[in-house]
This record gives C-alpha cells, structure tokens and sequence, in this order.
C-alpha cells in the first residue's frame, strides 16, 4: 500500500470528515451543501391575525431568492441556497395561501430553478392539503401527495390556481363551473364573471409599471394574475381569489393625475388623513361615482358590484400597505400594515344561500 | 339590410376586456371584426346580447364608445345598430350601452 505524506493523510481526514457533516445533516433534515439559509414560516400565517409576521416572513423569502446572500465556497463566491419551512404553521389563511403559492410561482418562472422544501413531512396536514388543492407542490416541482378532501375536518374545498398573462373567458368560465360542481349550491353568476375579469384586467393594464424611473424591487413574472376560488365550509360562503405582484392601487393612483386630482379632493372634503388604506377606499369610491369618466374606473364599481346587496357578503383588498373591506351594505373597515403585501390581492367573499336568492344584476 | 348579430354566437360566449393585447374577445376586436365590417357594406345590424357569461364594463365602453371616438356620430350608430335582447336580465347591458355612447360623446366634445 502506497504510503500516503502527511499532506494527503491531512486532506483525506477533511474529505471525511466533511463526508460524516454531510449525513449527519441529511438525518437531521439539513440540506447536503452547507451553505443553506433557512426561512421559517410563523405559526400562524395570515394577514389579518398576523399581519407581521406573514409579511416579513414573504420578504425574507423574496429576498432570498433575488437579492441572495453570497458566500465563498472553493475560492468562488455563489449564491446561498435557500430553505423554506413551513412545518412550523399550524393555521394559514386562504388570501396567504394564495400570495405564497404565486410567490413560490415566480421563483420557478423567473429563476428557472427548483426550491428546495425541508421538513415537508412535518407540515400539518390542513397546510398541506390546502397547498395541495392550490397545486403550490407541483409549482415547487414537488411530488408532494396531501390532498385531505372536504370534510367536516377539512371543510375548504380549494381549486387549483389558474395564472396568465391575459384576460381569459373561458379559463373564468371554468372557474365557476368547477366551483359549481364542488358547491352545489353555486349557481353561476354573471356578475361574478365580470368582477373577475375587471380585476384580471387591472392586473394586467395597471397593476405592474416597467417604466426605468421605478423598477420593481423584485422581477416580475410578466404583468400576471393568479386567480382561484374555494368553498369555505367554516363560513358558508365561495371566496374568489384575484392577486398580481404590482406595485398596488395606492401607487397606481399616485402616478395618474385625474384618479390623483379626485382623491386629493375627497381626501379634503372628508378629512381623511393620507395612507394606502384611504387611498384604495377613496378610489372604489370614485369608481362609483357617475361623474368620473366612463372609460375608466368602472372595473372597480363593477368588482364592488358583486357582494352588494347580499347579506354577509364582502370585497376585500390587499393592497401596498393597506387592507380595505367593502362590505354588502356599501360600510367599510380598513387597516394599515407595516410593510407593502408585495402585490394586490382581491378576495370577495359571497354567502351561499345569497348566491340563490341575490339578482345578480 | 338588417344583419342578426348575436354575440354568444357570432363572437363569443366569454366577451373579454378592453383591448386585443390584453386577451381573446376583446371590446376592441368586436368592434374592428363585426361592427366595422358590417358597418362599412352600410349594414344595419341588430346585435342580440344574449347567451354569454356576462359583459365587462371595459368590453362594451371599448366596443360602443370606441365607435364614438373613432368618429362615428351617435346618432349614426343609433340608426345603424339596434341593441336587442330576450332575456331581461340583458337589459342592464343595453342601458350600459346607451350610457357609454353618451359618455364618450362627451368626452370628444370637452376635448
């Protein structure tokens, strides 16, 4: 046997020793190349319940994917790797489910890279189920099975995220025709249609600005909508879901000067104090009014339109740093977070046995 | 002569938003690829709204008041297109029609 200089006893005791780090760290669900950062997801994500903790645990997340850490490896400096673990969530709301599916959507169009998942087989089991129906695993490119299935246990029935580029009739269409086969109660609605597609077409046309004055933080995945609907068993109602990753309405205001004109004006005549809060409500509002010109603003009335009249029924918006509810009888709430949601996320909720009795029109 | 367009038949059951680039259907394409094209022979048309999934606001203001903005005056369009339908749940888009033809004649006055 070739004896081997300290030098190379030295070097083979490294190899192995890097050898043993690496199992050790494979059995304790560690990812092999040691350079990895890990994101946790909060015990409880969701916008209303925990707003900051939702919020900075998608920053954290986007950052990492486009603005990543470097560290040197073999004299070159590479990108961290990154983790995300969501065996930590024990309650995840619908609207969070849906920005982080879109979230995890982009990663994989504008890095055409795989994630990583850990501790997958500690997520709790409504977690998974409802990123399952989302069709979250297969974006991930994951071959994750979870699907629960409505029960009394589980009642959401959560349809596959839909995404495009452009307005889409029929993919709406058969939006609702899955919903109407998973809630036999859903009849489909015209005003349903149109609420959708007014708020895919702000996505589009407004949502997103590619201007050089103002480039995103984070690359867009083209000026795309994500859209789902699900059946919520806890409240007895449908919930559609429409989200884009733009700069959000309080900002698309601010660069229209007519839309900015009428707010300044409301905003004194009301006396309400200047924030993304006010601004998304002022703007509905102006959306209403008869007197705005017709061409435009409409699409807002019309999202608004829906959930008018029927009893328990309401239009949230997600947006920049503001959360606004519309509800049926035309009251509103309204919230302020501490960082922008990263996008525009429109949810209107719609009790079922509204859905029976309501004119649609 | 009178040509029968309905929409859901001739067009599309899924009318789309406003403009070609934004998707399939659009106000825009209805109104370049059927009313124009009928409008030109010197048609008159009768355009049943029945049938579809619903009317984006931005797909009737795009199809109607974009005729408006192109120069067509309102009351040629009057004469040349009536607006009909069978089910009166569809008579919520006629008056949106009439409203947008207003609107956008307006509009090119002020400017």
């Amino acid at each position: 046997m070739k004896k081997l200089c300290f030098k190379d006893k030295a070097r083979r005791i490294r190899k192995t020793n890097r050898r043993r780090a690496v199992v050790l760290r494979r059995r304790r669900g560690g990812h092999s190349s040691g350079v990895g950062r890990t994101i946790s997801a909060p015990r409880d994500l969701s916008f209303s319940r925990n707003p900051n903790g939702t919020l900075s645990f998608l920053s954290e997340l986007k950052e990492s994917v486009f603005s990543p850490k470097k560290t040197k490896r073999r004299g070159k400096w590479v990108s961290k790797s990154s983790f995300i673990d969501l065996s930590k969530i024990e309650r995840i709301s619908l609207p969070s489910a849906v920005v982080l599916s879109a979230e995890l959507h982009r990663w994989k169009l504008t890095k055409g890279t795989l994630l990583k998942v850990k501790n997958s087989k500690r997520w709790e089991h409504r977690v998974r189920s409802l990123l399952c129906d989302l069709g979250a695993f297969e974006l991930m490119g994951l071959h994750i099975s979870g699907d629960l299935g409505y029960s009394d246990e589980n009642p959401v029935a959560m349809l596959k995220l839909k995404s495009g580029e452009r307005t889409d009739g029929p993919a709406l269409s058969a939006l609702q025709s899955e919903l109407a086969k998973v809630s036999v109660a859903f009849l489909r609605s015209k005003a349903v249609y149109e609420a959708l597609h007014e708020a895919h077409l702000n996505c589009i046309e407004h949502a997103y600005t590619d201007s050089d004055a103002s480039r995103p933080k984070y690359p867009y995945a083209g000026h795309r909508w994500w859209a789902t609907s699900a059946y919520d068993g806890h409240k007895n109602s449908l919930r559609f879901f429409v989200y884009d990753q733009g700069v959000g309405i309080p900002e698309t205001i601010a660069r229209k000067k007519d839309w900015q004109d009428r707010l300044a004006n409301l905003f004194a005549s009301t006396g309400l104090v200047k924030s993304d809060a006010n601004a998304i409500a002022g703007a509905f509002e102006i959306g209403k009014s008869r007197t705005h010109k017709a061409e435009r603003g409409k699409g807002l009335a019309t999202m608004a339109k829906v959930v008018e009249g029927r009893s328990g029924g309401y239009l949230r918006i997600l947006s920049g740093m503001g959360d606004v509810t519309i509800y049926h009888d035309g009251s509103c709430t309204k919230r302020s977070f501490n960082s922008h949601i990263g996008g525009t996320m429109v949810e209107w909720s719609i009790p079922v046995p509204g859905l029976e009795t309501t004119n649609e029109n | 002569m009178k040509i029968e367009v309905r929409i859901a038949r001739d067009f599309s059951k899924f009318p789309g938003g406003r403009y070609r680039k934004t998707g399939d259907f659009s106000g825009q394409e209805f109104r370049e690829d059927v009313l124009h094209k009928h409008l030109r022979k010197g048609d008159t048309l009768k355009v049943i709204l029945d049938g579809v999934d619903g009317y984006p606001p931005s797909f009737l203001e795009e199809a109607f008041g974009g005729l408006v903005r192109e120069g067509f005056p309102v009351h040629d369009i009057l004469d040349k297109i009536e607006i009909a339908f069978e089910s009166e749940e569809y008579l919520v888009y006629k008056e949106m029609v009439s409203e947008y033809l207003a609107d956008a004649a307006d509009e090119l006055e002020k400017s």
